[in-house]
């Protein structure tokens, strides 16, 4: 086919996209890029002031510092205990016995239910007095915390809630998991390792591309952290669990101060984009096998 | 014989584990579905009971009446059905352009593609907001199903496009030398033979419209128009600490999850395999 | 002959559809801040406008979370033509951002005569010598009602209210149950109901004699020595009977038939004047309900708040006229609906004696000549969200009382002169 022709036929298929692309993607970006050197308050039209928003949001609006700080615990928190649970269910979950695809399905489920459910479900699991957690740990003699009406621990109700969602994670590792030739085990079986020297020297080592995936994509999340937020605590107690994305939401859409909440949003960008490209140029320990 | 032997107590220690873990796992949702069937004075008993005693079927039916349930449900299914529809048909002609025709600046292009999924929805929530309110789309289900024709979910054309690599090159030659056109190679041999990865799109689609709870609330209006989402955020909002029936109306939204669950499981355990994504 | 039949037939359809667009009444949207049974009710008496109407028809929109949707239709130019605004206390802001009609036009062209408004009502809806809505509902807040029977039982005298904040304090110690550390029954609280929103707030500074506001709304002034005081007095209240003891106890509450109040374990309230039925009588008609103005430092500080919602026009109406005329029948006496049915007292002295039966309205007539209306600010919600920040800042030991305020002022005070400042140009 003639190269010109080729090029016409891909661009028609590609088209939707490409369309999409502009009206829902660029153009929309652009569009934020220059509302957030603006006044804009939804009821007049936008005025420009260049950086006056990031100025204040830097200089002068504790709120904005509380809710990164509060973001930034949260991810803290999160990337460990994530990684930590969805690769060693993987492990687990990584044989050919009879029946480990009903557990695999099992694990998986609970990520599949949204982010509002997962709020109301929660706020019942999280109650001080008689939600389930705080039974769980009475039932142990311990006192439970007032969880999300506790600031020292509300962030932290949120990680242990995030751990529920496991499974995208942990398929991800699964899949690795399954690339891993059983040779490398058995030979070095031969040898006498143990299952701890499995995961240590084979296991891990193979495994970091899933990791450094699944790493990648927490972060992202984590820090879109906000429905649960925004449905359980509206920010509270004490602004608590004001994450970042709440406080945007709340600066565009209840104050409706556009234009801050659009150099909110930019900031956002910047600092997820930076740290994106931190982790891979730091990912030296991930070993690509190919 | 003796490493059968060990290899059986190995299985039975970790069959042990496994279940131990599943079951904490599980429990909390075994726990929410007690809770629905209590009645009130029931909830703030210790030590607590597992099994309610009576057990409070007409929980459901309150929750249901509570709200307009079936109205949310109704709107809910038209967004999801509709949006069903755009984006297989949209990411799946989209994503033949990237694989099936060899043209520069294709892979160019389907950088940018990826480049996309990375970028923060925050960054754009408030400009489509103020274009769909200029074009008078606040408050209609325009701008929850409509982006879904312009194949603007990044990951479902990544998919497909991912699968359409493993059907042979052959069969579009084949193809051509009868005269055939792209479109129709395109609508004749790739689609019918892209079916499994569709209907993984197609589930992974329904799940993120059927939950989706932040385009319903900044761009639905009218009560008459809102979705089970705002549904039951609204219902939080108003029975918040009746967690019986909250816990019952929460239920009831995850029940099709359930049930679209079970007869299509392997998708998901294996849908993003698919794809090699781990490379 | 059938082609016939089928042309005559099409012409006969096309005619009426045009003649149905021709005399069909005009239809003015009217956006209902309600759901579910209270939409029902505003439903109802629109209806009931309808019937009697003879040159258009209002369709009532059921709107939930209403003020942030108005706003955003307003500046997108498709607004209803007539809308509930349910915050009347922040309407300043509304008519600063140039979103809503004066009616001063239409009262002054039929003078229409506004005096069966209840004053402090009406007086709420006038800014800058104009009248920006008809008063739809009167609710006063907030209103201090107790359980009658738990007074009878610590032996109360349960036809006498605590009249100052030292009697609050004695009544709350005596009615408290608690074992264990843990709250069983609580007197009173600050946290719960409605004077535990930013703006009720308000009223125990000013009892106090603390003037939060200047007189124009445009300096904010509550944080002097008295304010600071009264922040104290508010968390150590909040703070009584311990924190995390409250807390827990606080996570149980229930609402409706569940509320802790009418399931006994909240003893004395304050809440407002459409609680006392939809709150309380609706579910138990035979709860014995004491009432009475807030407990105020001197027992001589009689004060409290009208927080009733009014009719508007929004700018950008496309029937200014016919919500006009729809305005003065729903804010008229005839219109008894909300009152009678579900406690939303009227705004209207006429519709109020009209149902002096349902306690509401009468808690309205006996208290309205009670009520102060602090002058409002170019930024209310923010003061508000301020007010309750500041308040679990002191309650949570995270800032002093006069850290809290000053912060408040701070930040309020910057956000007032920005508005200031972007209104000149």
């Amino acid at each position: 086919m003639l190269r010109k022709k080729r090029i016409l036929l891909g661009l028609f298929f590609i088209s939707p996209w490409l369309i999409g692309f502009l009206l829902f993607t660029l153009g929309p970006i652009i569009f934020s890029f220059y509302l957030s050197f603006t006044d804009y308050q939804v009821i007049a039209a936008p005025k420009w002031i260049g950086i006056e928003n990031y100025r204040e949001l830097i200089k002068s609006d504790p709120l904005f510092w509380k809710s990164l700080y509060n973001t930034l615990y949260y991810v803290a928190f999160r990337i460990p205990t994530g990684i930590l649970t969805a690769l060693s269910l993987a492990i687990l979950l990584n044989r050919k016995l009879k029946g480990v695809t009903i557990f695999r399905s099992l694990f998986y489920f609970p990520s599949l239910i949204s982010g509002v459910v997962l709020s109301v479900i929660w706020l019942w699991i999280l109650a001080p007095e008689f939600g389930l957690l705080n039974m769980v740990l009475s039932f142990f003699k311990l006192k439970g915390p007032l969880w999300l009406t506790d600031p020292a621990w509300a962030k932290l109700a949120f990680v242990i809630m995030a751990l529920w969602s496991v499974g995208p994670q942990m398929i991800i590792f699964l899949a690795g998991l399954q690339d891993i030739p059983e040779q490398l085990y058995e030979s070095a079986h031969i040898d006498g390792t143990n299952w701890w020297q499995d995961i240590r020297y084979i296991t891990l080592p193979l495994l970091t591309p899933s990791i450094f995936y699944n790493i990648v994509v927490l972060v992202i999340g984590a820090f879109q952290v906000f429905t649960q937020a925004f449905i359980m605590t509206n920010g509270g107690p004490v602004d608590s669990t004001l994450f970042y994305v709440l406080y945007l939401y709340n600066n565009g859409f209840r104050y409706f101060k556009m234009g801050y909440a659009s150099s909110m949003a930019w900031i956002l960008f910047i600092i997820i984009f930076c740290l994106t490209l931190i982790q891979f140029r730091f990912s030296s320990w991930v070993h690509y096998e190919r | 014989m003796n490493n059968r032997k060990i290899t059986i107590v190995n299985n039975l220690i970790w069959y042990i584990i496994i279940c131990v873990l599943a079951f904490i796992f599980v429990f909390p949702l075994l726990w929410i579905f007690s809770t629905a069937l209590k009645t009130r004075d029931q909830l703030f008993v210790y030590p607590p009971v597992l099994i309610p005693k009576p057990v409070a079927w007409d929980n459901f039916k309150k929750a249901i009446n509570a709200i307009p349930f079936l109205l949310y449900l109704k709107n809910t299914l038209i967004i999801v059905v509709f949006s069903l529809l755009g984006d297989i048909i949209s990411s799946s002609f989209v994503a033949y352009g990237f694989s099936r025709i060899d043209w520069p600046g294709r892979d160019i292009l389907f950088l940018v593609l990826l480049g996309t999924m990375m970028i923060p929805y925050q960054v754009t929530l408030i400009p489509l907001f103020i274009v769909y309110r200029m074009i008078g789309w606040v408050n209609t289900f325009f701008p929850l199903t409509v982006p879904s024709f312009f194949a603007t979910a990044a990951f479902h054309v990544f998919l497909l496009r991912q699968f359409y690599h493993t059907i042979p090159k052959d069969l579009s030659d084949a193809a051509y030398i009868d005269g055939c056109s792209d479109l129709r190679i395109w609508w004749k041999i790739i689609l019918p033979l892209a079916k499994p990865a569709l209907v993984t799109v197609g589930i992974f689609n329904f799940i993120n419209h059927w939950n989706d709870f932040l385009g319903p609330l900044i761009y639905l209006q009218e009560d008459k128009k809102y979705t089970l989402a705002i549904g039951l955020y609204a219902f939080r909002n108003e029975f918040g600490t009746d967690w019986n029936l909250m816990m019952a109306a929460a239920i009831l939204m995850v029940i099709p999850l359930v049930v679209l669950f079970l007869s299509a499981q392997k998708v998901f355990v294996s849908g993003i395999t698919l794809t090699g994504l781990k490379g | 002959m059938k082609r016939a039949v089928f042309l005559g037939i099409s012409v006969l359809l096309m005619c009426s559809i045009l003649v149905s667009f021709v005399f069909a009444k005009e239809t003015i949207t009217f956006w209902v801040p309600a759901t579910g049974e209270v939409y029902k009710v505003y439903k109802e008496a629109v209806d009931m406008f309808n019937a009697k109407s003879k040159n258009f028809q209002v369709e009532a929109v059921s709107i939930p979370d209403m003020e942030r949707k108005l706003l955003v239709a307003v500046a997108g130019g498709a607004p209803p033509d007539v809308a509930v605004h349910w915050n009347p206390m922040a309407l300043r802001e509304w008519i600063d951002r140039d979103s809503i009609l004066p009616l001063t036009p239409f009262i002054k062209e039929e003078k229409f005569d506004t005096s069966k408004y209840v004053p402090a009502c009406l007086e709420q809806a006038t800014f800058y010598g104009q009248i920006w809505g008809l008063p739809l509902t009167s609710s006063l807040k907030p209103m201090f009602y107790w359980n009658k029977d738990l007074f009878k039982e610590v032996g109360l005298n349960p036809n006498l209210g605590p009249k100052t904040w030292k009697d609050l304090l004695t009544y709350s110690d005596k009615l408290t149950i608690k074992k264990d550390g843990k709250i069983e029954r609580l007197g009173f609280t600050p946290l719960w109901g409605h004077i535990a929103n930013g703006a009720e707030t308000l009223v125990w500074f000013v009892q106090s004699g603390v003037k939060p506001v200047s007189d124009d709304g445009n300096k904010i002034t509550i944080n002097t020595e008295k304010a600071v005081d009264v922040l104290q007095f508010i968390a150590d209240l909040a703070n009584r009977y311990g924190r995390e003891a409250y807390q827990a106890f606080s996570s149980q509450f229930g609402s409706g038939l569940n509320d802790p109040f009418l399931t006994g374990r909240l003893a004395m309230a304050g809440g407002s004047t459409p609680m006392a039925v939809r709150g309380v009588l609706y579910y138990k008609p035979d709860f014995k309900l004491g009432y009475s103005l807030m407990p105020s430092p001197t027992g001589k500080e009689l004060v409290v708040f009208t927080q009733g919602s009014s009719m508007i026009i929004p700018k950008g109406s496309k029937h200014p006229k016919e919500a006009w005329e729809f305005i003065k029948w729903y804010s008229g006496p005839q219109q008894t609906h909300l009152s009678a049915k579900i406690g939303y007292n009227s705004g209207n002295i006429l519709a109020l004696r009209k149902t002096a039966d349902v306690i509401s309205s009468k808690l309205v007539l006996n208290y309205y000549k009670y009520v102060v209306n602090i002058p409002q600010t170019p930024a209310q919600g923010v003061f508000f969200d301020e007010i309750v920040r500041a308040r679990n800042a002191v309650i949570y030991g995270q800032m002093t009382a006069k850290q809290a305020l000053d912060s408040l002022v701070q930040k309020v005070q910057s956000e007032i002169d920005k508005i200031l400042a972007s209104q000149k140009k």
